[in-house]
This record gives C-alpha cells, structure tokens and sequence, in this order.
C-alpha cells in the first residue's frame, strides 16, 4: 500500500513541478520587463522561485521517502535505521533537539533574507522619498494625471508648449513646483486623452552599440468613483487608485513600442511595433489593465501604453492631441 | 478492549428529550455539531456549483451555455458581466462564512472540545444552542440576497467601498449607483455575516470557558490534544478579531440605510450623479476587514492543522514529533497573524513605509508553518503508517499546505506581490490553504470521527476513490492558477480575450474548467458516501476503532447524552504510540494508568 501511495505523491508532485518548467516555453510566464522596475522585481522573484523549489521539492522528497519505507506494513525493519539518504545526517536525526534547532534557525535565517532583499526595491518603487533620486535629479518627467472611473482611464498631459519649456529647465525650481501642482492645477491648454499612455526615450549612442534610454514618467493617479487599479503588467506597475486620494506613480521605460507612420496627410502611432514596416507583435502591445474589481465593466477597463522611439515623435503626437477635438488620437482600436 | 472500563448502569441525570429537543433544539454539543456538519455540507454543494459556473465562464467566455442561456435572453444568452461578478463574490462568501468555518468551529469544534477533554457537554450548552440558531437568520439572508431587486452582491468576498458602500438616499430605493448589485443584495449580505459573527462569538467564548474549566481530572493544558490547542487558540483569535468586522459591517450598513460616510470620501461622482459631502476613508474599511479577516484565514487552518496532527499521530503510530513546538508554532501563528493584515494592502495606497513592516512579519509567519511541516514530516519518519482514508487526506494536507505556504511567501514580498497582487497567484494561493488544505483536512476527520460520531463507519474503498480522484483534480484546478498568476491574470474578470497578455492563457483555463467539473463530480462520491454510511454503513459499537489514545474514544459509541458512562481521569499525554515492553498494544490511551517506559516522544 505505502508503496503505492508514495508514488501516487510522487508523480502528482512531478506533474506540478513538470508544469511550471514547461509554461515559460508556452508563453505562459511573466512577458518582458519593460522598465527599470522590472529588472529588480523579476530578481527578487526569481531568488524566492529557487529558494522555494529547494524547499519543495525537499519536503514532498522526504514525505514520499517515508511514505515509502515506512509505509510498507512490515514493522520491525523501519523502527531502527536511518534510511539511507538520511545517514549524512543520522547523529542530527537521533537528538531531536538538535534537528529541531537546525530546522527553526535556518529557514529563519532565510526568511530573513528574503524580507530584507526587498526593502531597497520597494522603496525605490514607493515611498515618496525616493522619487526624486529614482526620476534622476536633472531629468523632466512626462508627467501626466491618470483619472480613473467606470470604465475609464482619462489621462491629462500638459500642452505641448509647456512640456517643452519643462523639458528645457529641467532644475529650475519654477517648473520642479510646477510638475508637483500639476494634478491640482488643470490649465486650459491641457492635452485630454483617454485610455492611452504616452510616453517616450530616446536612442543614445553606445560604446559598441545603439542603446535606447527611457524618459522617466511621473503620474498623478486618482479616481473619482470607485476603487480601480492602475495595473501595467509588463512595467511591473500596479498601484490601486483610491477615492479621495491622488498618488503618485513612477517608472522608466527601457523599451519602446511605437512608431509613427506616414499616410498621405495624416500621420498615425502604432504600437506593437519595431519600426515602421514591421508586422505587429502581440509581446509589443502593452496593456493598461485594471486590476480592482470595479464593477461590471471591470475586465474590460483596459488602456494602452505606447512608448515613443524619440522625444520628437512623443512631442509631435502631443501637439497633434492637442488640437484633436475628441480627446482620442488617431490609432485607438 | 484495553480502554474498556466496565460500564456503569448508572447513567448521568439525563432524562430522554422528546425528537425536538433532541435533533432540533438539542443542547447536546454533539447534535449541535451534527447541525453545523449537515448544514455546511449543504452550503459546500451550493458554493461548488457557483464555483463550477465561475470556471465555465472563464474557459468559454463566449460559449452559450445550455440552461444558462435560458436565464439571459436579453443578453444574447450569455451571462451578464453583473452575474459572473455576483458568482465568484457568493462562492468565496459562501465558502468562508458557511462552509469551512463553521465545518472547522462549529462542527468539529462542538463535537471534539467535550469529548477530547472529558467533559459531559459545553460549558454553556444552551448559548451553543443559541450559536446554532443566530446561523439561521444568516442562511435565509444569504439566499434571500440571491432573490433581491439588483441581485446578490457582486462586489466581491471582501466588498471594498465605494463599489459596495455607495447608496442613493433611502428615498431614492437605497440603489447603488456604482453597481446594481451593491443595493439591496449588499444590506442582506451585510446583516447576514452580522448573524455569522454573533454565531461565532457565541460559540468562541463558549469553547474557551469549556477548555478551561472543563477538563478531566488529569488533563493538563500541556496534555491536551492538538486539536484542542488548535480549537483554544482559535477561539481566542476569534473572540478578538470579530469584533472589528462587526463594527466595520455595522458601518457599511449605516453607510447603506441613513446616509452616513464611514468609507465614503468628498467629491464623489458615478455617470451624472453626484455623491453628497463625504469625510471618510474607503482605506478604513480595508484596515477593519482584514484587521478581522487576516486572522480568519487563521481561523480556516489552524482547526484543520489540529486534526490533522492527531489523525496523522494515530495512524502513523508515533508521538507527534515536537508536541510542544506546535502548540507554540499555533500560538506564534496566531499573534503574528494579527500584525500582518497589512500585506493585503501593499498596492492599496497605504503608506508603502508600513507596507515594509507588514512585510517581515508576514514573511516570518511562514516560520512557525514551516515547523509544523518539518514535525508532522518528523512524525511519520519510523512510523508504521496505516494508509485509511483519514489519513490519507491528512497527508495529503501536509503535502499541498507546502504549496500554499511557499506561495504566500512570494506575495508576501512587497516588489514581488506589485506583480501578482490582484492576479490568479492569489487565487492558487487561497485554493491551495483553503481547498487542498482546510478542506481535505475536514475530509479527513469526517472519515475519522465518523464512527464516533455515528456509530458506523463509512466505506473506505470509496473513501480512498474520492481521495485519489479529489487529489488528481483539485491540483489540476488549482495549481495552473499560479501559472496564470505568474503570465499576469487578473483574478475577477469574466472574460480573458481582452487583453494581448491574458489571451493565450484561454487553453489552459479550459484543462482547468473540466479539471474543475471532474473534481465537482467526485465531490458526488463523497456526498453518497456519506448518506448511505449513515444509514448502512458497518455498524460498530466499538469503542475505540482505529486505537486511538484520545479521551473521544473511551466514550461509547457513538456516545450518549452527556457522553462518558464512566468519568474519565488522565494519566498521560495524547501522543504515545508505539510498541513497548510488557504491553501487546501499540498504544497507551490517556485513561490508561500503566506504569512501564512510554513511547519516546521525539526524545525530550
Ligand atoms: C506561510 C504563510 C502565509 C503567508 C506568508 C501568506 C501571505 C499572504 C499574502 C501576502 C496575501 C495577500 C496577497 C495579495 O493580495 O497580494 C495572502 C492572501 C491570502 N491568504 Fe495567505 N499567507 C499564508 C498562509 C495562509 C493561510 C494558512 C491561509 C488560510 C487558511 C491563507 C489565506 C489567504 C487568503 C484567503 C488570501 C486572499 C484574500 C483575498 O484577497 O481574497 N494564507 N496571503
Ligand atoms: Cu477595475
Ligand atoms: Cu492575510
């Protein structure tokens, strides 16, 4: 019987373990990071992964083992020996204390590790403190007040010509006291835009290769019905809007996704992109997906991030924005 | 039989109760128990099939499914966005406040605590009466909400203002205008886990009373059973968390009925219409539910860890490895669990500084469950294990809590839980403590208590059929979760095609859904299991069938009113299993006065 049970254990656990190597080659993993955050958040999840994988895999091993031997009915053999993968440790076994001791010091000595690796992340991510330093002193962020509702996400930008001025003093105490009154301060000028978040880098020149740096993004997150969340899956970016409130949220990009097409008179931006006569890539659209339950529109609160290549094509879409009446631009779905 | 004292004629001043007062208004703990076991496995059927319609909906979003597409007509015979959020908001409701607590508490709380300590009944036998009772008025709440204008709530288990709060004034109809459902089905909701809560409270200070001034001559704290130190300290967190859900329910429903504004902010506007002047704080409610609910999970687990210990002690025939290092594992587990209800906050818009601080204290709650672990896996090792179906499941308890404790520690990580919060991770998460944990626990001591409990025993080749089959499917539901979680799926949406990251996951959410209706069906070979047991199951008037050293199983079977014929006396503690000399059996019950070396109790 024990036999039998033991590896029916064995084999569902396999199963489980066989399932989670397996889905990154399926596609069904985290998709690329695309921001700095992304970096430090996959680091930090991977160390817990193998961490607890060890752990694991150590405790079904060791439930099945007995399951195994102990499990077999014949009474007299088990009771005396160590089982074989056991006896590099047969002394600690024998004096409970000891093992005891072994077994509470050192997974608190790991649990320790795991909570203090993730305070310099998180802070960098969140505490309000940091922003500054995180943002880089000398560096205009798109700054932009995202407003949720149902089912909704209206995004408001400063004009072109005023985000132009930022972008030229970026340390002038003037406009740092102007970015920080921006979502209490709309101006008549300002560009309204639903559902779609424009941001932008810029390529620079490397030592051996062309790298692309991401300007960072500053935004205003409020809401003004129900709880929403702004969720952006692939930036590792997810902070609830909260009635009442509005908090700030940051990132830098590491990657763009779209690109400014040319037709006739008009000019579109199309994510998904590599550049202008690439096909779409679906791990190149980067959804805005609200991720607190809202109400019944909830799943379907869903906007997009398009990171433009250059700051011109980013200011250009702006100015374009702005004079657009219906506060959407020409590539929404 | 080794545990037999001969039995006294004289039995306690008990006269007979007419079958009113013996199967309805009983105050016997172990009919009231009974009670909460029936109903419970009632609400278990009814959660499954609001589970089952759930997975059906997520696998073919745009399936027209048969019956269902009788109810929505008007909706092209798809079911409404409203109907999928009311769905997975009454299934977890259903499963927290009406299934796996009061299974836990109410059921296996009333019929152990007497029994494993020697007591005739409750300290307070008609307050547990009264605790059965105010569960009633909640039931027809509850299914009442089902029948309200606007439909039962669908703001979710945890019912976050302002979706669930905001009301129009009474003279408006007390409709929501955020969502339908959030009008009259949330007061029903609201008032019935009122009921749930005085339920509870009745039956906490009711078991702490007993534990303390109940026991048998002999029974020490430190030799009482693990299911009683698991039912003792869940109480106690009891007795201390409900009060703030109550207060936080009371407040939404003030928030609901005369336009007060607990949870509701200045400012408010839905559509075209605009909320009056608020000054509240929608974070509040989070703090007072959690400050409640976190210690509730506990209040889900640690019971099913107590009977797991004894049932696994019993069947492995060894000492529970480090007695005394789980009842101070189940108390750390309990006061750690009322500082950390912050990590269901991180991303809430708490201030992030003391999302760190609930962060190590959450990580360093996974200690104490790990050492558990580590003793029930030190329990077993030399052991002579006896595969019956309870003990079974109780491994199978051990085996899959890893999975769920290992999971929390990922969310528990503030930069990791940016990532999962809000995504099926969490979902895999709950399954795993809940369902592959609580759960088979309660199977486990349904299968073993039940010849105590009814004088037959149910079948176990069937018993080990429901094992295995449950075993195989409840992993193939719940454990893609956390594939899913980790690609980014939100939990809390009907539909997943509306995303370019959630897309691709629609086949693997298809395995799950016929995962899902597999492990339903199996769920069929219990439940016959169950009724026919207890009419044709083996009769046995055996006292103590699976040699069990417990005090429940020197008790007639199944025991009578006031329980013992002859008073038991403690001698020794729970856990003493295993050969020794000058005895043939295997095992030395509590009521045993022998002399000779015990078992080695992992050596102290
Ligand atoms: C090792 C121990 C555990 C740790 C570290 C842990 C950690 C966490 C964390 C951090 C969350 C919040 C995740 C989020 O929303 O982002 C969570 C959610 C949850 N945990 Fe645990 N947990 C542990 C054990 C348990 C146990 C034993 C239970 C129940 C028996 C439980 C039940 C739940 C439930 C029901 C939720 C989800 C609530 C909801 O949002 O609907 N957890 N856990
Ligand atoms: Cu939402
Ligand atoms: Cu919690």
């Amino acid at each position: 019987m024990g036999k039998t049970w033991a590896v029916f254990f064995a084999v569902n656990m396999i199963a489980m373990a066989a399932l989670c190597f397996a889905a990154p080659a399926m596609g069904m993993w985290m998709p690329e990071g695309v921001s700095t955050h992304a970096h430090d958040v996959d680091f930090l999840f991977d160390v817990i992964l193998w961490i607890t994988a060890f752990f694991f895999f150590l405790t079904e091993a060791i439930l099945v083992v007995f399951l195994w031997k102990y499990g077999c009915g014949c009474k007299e053999a088990p009771a005396t020996g160590v089982p074989g993968f056991l006896k590099p440790i047969a002394p600690l076994i024998d004096t409970p204390h000891k093992v005891e001791m072994a077994w509470t010091i050192v997974p608190a000595a790991i649990l320790l590790y795991i909570a203090f690796a993730q305070i310099g992340t998180w802070a960098n991510v969140k505490y309000q403190s940091r922003r500054q330093q995180f943002l880089g002193e000398d560096k205009t962020p798109v700054t932009i007040e995202v407003s949720a509702r149902q089912f909704e996400w209206r995004m408001r930008y400063p004009s072109a010509e005023r985000f132009r001025e930022w972008l030229k003093n970026p340390n002038d105490s003037e406009v740092k006291k102007d970015i920080d009154a921006f979502p209490r301060n709309p101006h008549a000028d300002d560009v309204h835009v639903v559902n779609e978040l424009h941001v932008f880098g810029e390529p620079v020149k490397g030592p051996d290769m062309d790298e692309w740096k991401g300007n960072p993004v500053l935004v205003y997150l409020s809401t003004r019905d129900v709880l929403h969340s702004f969720n952006l899956p692939q930036f590792r970016v997810k902070q609830d809007a909260v009635p009442g409130k509005t908090i700030p949220v940051w990132f830098v990009p590491t990657k763009p996704n779209t690109v400014k097409i040319e037709s006739g008179s008009s000019t579109m931006w199309l994510d998904g992109r590599r550049d202008a006569k690439g096909e779409p890539d679906r791990m190149l659209i980067w959804d805005i997906a609200c991720a607190e339950l809202c109400g019944w529109g909830h799943w379907r609160m869903i906007g997009r991030v398009y990171v433009h290549r250059t700051q011109d094509d980013f200011l250009e879409w702006l100015e374009q924005a702005g004079k657009s009446e219906h506060g959407r631009t020409a590539m929404t779905r | 039989m080794s545990v037999g004292h001969p039995p006294t004629t004289a039995a306690p001043a008990h006269h007979e109760p007419s079958f009113l007062g013996k199967y309805i208004f009983s105050t016997d703990h172990k009919i009231i128990g009974m009670q909460f076991l029936f109903t419970s496995i009632i609400f278990l059927g009814l959660g499954g099939i609001l589970a089952l319609l759930v997975r059906i909906q997520l696998a073919w979003p745009h399936a027209e499914i048969p019956i269902l597409r009788e109810w929505f007509v008007d909706n092209g015979g798809r079911m409404t966005e409203s109907f999928y959020n009311m769905l997975f908001s009454m299934h977890a409701t259903v499963m927290i406040f009406f299934v796996i607590i009061p299974f836990l508490t109410g059921a296996f709380g009333n019929f152990t605590i007497p029994l494993m300590i020697g007591a005739p009944d409750m300290a307070f036998p008609k307050l547990n009466m009264m605790s059965y009772w105010f569960m009633w008025p909640a039931f027809v709440l509850i299914l009442a909400s089902f029948y309200a204008e606007g439909g039962a709530p669908a703001a979710g288990w945890t019912s976050y203002p302002t979706l669930s709060s905001i009301t129009m004034p009474a003279g408006e109809g007390l409709h929501s205008p955020a969502a339908p459902n959030s009008g009259h089905g949330q007061i029903f909701w609201l008032l019935s886990l009122t009921c749930v809560g005085i339920s509870s409270m009745m039956g906490s200070v009711n078991y702490i009373t007993t534990i303390i001034n109940m026991r048998a001559p002999g029974m020490t704290l430190y030799r009482m059973p693990m299911t009683i130190w698991a039912m003792f300290i869940t109480a106690i967190l009891q007795a201390f968390a409900l009060p703030v859900l109550t207060v936080a329910l009371i407040y939404q429903s003030l928030d609901k009925s005369i336009g007060t504004t607990f949870f509701l902010p200045d400012g408010l506007t839905f559509g075209n219409w605009s909320a009056g002047p608020g000054g509240g704080q929608t974070l509040l409610w989070q703090h007072l539910f959690w400050f409640y609910s976190h210690p509730a999970v506990y209040i889900m687990i640690l019971p099913a860890m107590g009977m797991v210990s004894d049932i696994i002690s019993t069947f492995a025939r060894r000492p529970l490895f480090g007695y005394r290092a789980m009842i101070y594992s189940i108390a750390g587990i309990a006061g750690l669990g009322f500082i950390v209800w912050g990590h269901h906050m991180f991303q809430s818009g708490m201030d992030p500084r003391l999302g760190t601080g609930f962060m190590i204290a959450t990580i360093m709650i996974a200690l104490p469950s790990a050492v558990k672990v580590f003793n029930w896996l030190g329990t077993v090792y030399r052991g002579d294990i006896q595969f019956t179906t309870a003990m079974l499941f109780a491994l199978s308890f051990v085996a899959l809590f890893i999975i769920g404790g290992l999971s929390g520690i990922f969310m528990a990580a503030t930069p990791v839980d940016i990532y999962i919060h809000d995504t099926y991770f969490i979902v895999g998460h709950i399954h795993y403590v809940l369902f592959t944990s609580s759960l088979m626990g309660i199977f486990g001591a349904i299968y073993y208590w039940f010849p105590k409990m009814f004088g037959r025993f149910m079948n176990e080749f069937w018993g080990k059929v429901h094992f295995a089959l449950t075993f195989v499917f409840a992993n193939g539901v719940f454990f893609p979760m956390h594939i899913l979680g980790t690609a980014g799926m939100r939990r809390r949406i009907p539909d997943l095609t509306a995303t370019a990251f959630e897309s691709p996951l629609l086949t693997l959410n298809q395995v799950m859904t016929i995962s899902a209706i597999l492990l339903g069906l199996t769920q069929l070979i219990f439940l016959a299991n169950f009724l026919l047991s207890l009419f044709l199951g083996k009769q046995t008037t055996e006292r103590n069938p699976w040699h069990s050293n417990t005090l429940e199983w020197s008790a007639p079977t199944p025991p009578p009113h006031g329980n013992f014929d002859v008073p038991p006396v403690v001698y020794r503690g729970p856990y003493e299993y295993g050969a020794v000399p000058n005895r043939t059996e295997d095992y030395l019950p509590q009521t045993l006065k022998f002399d000779g070396p015990v078992p080695a109790a992992s050596g102290h």
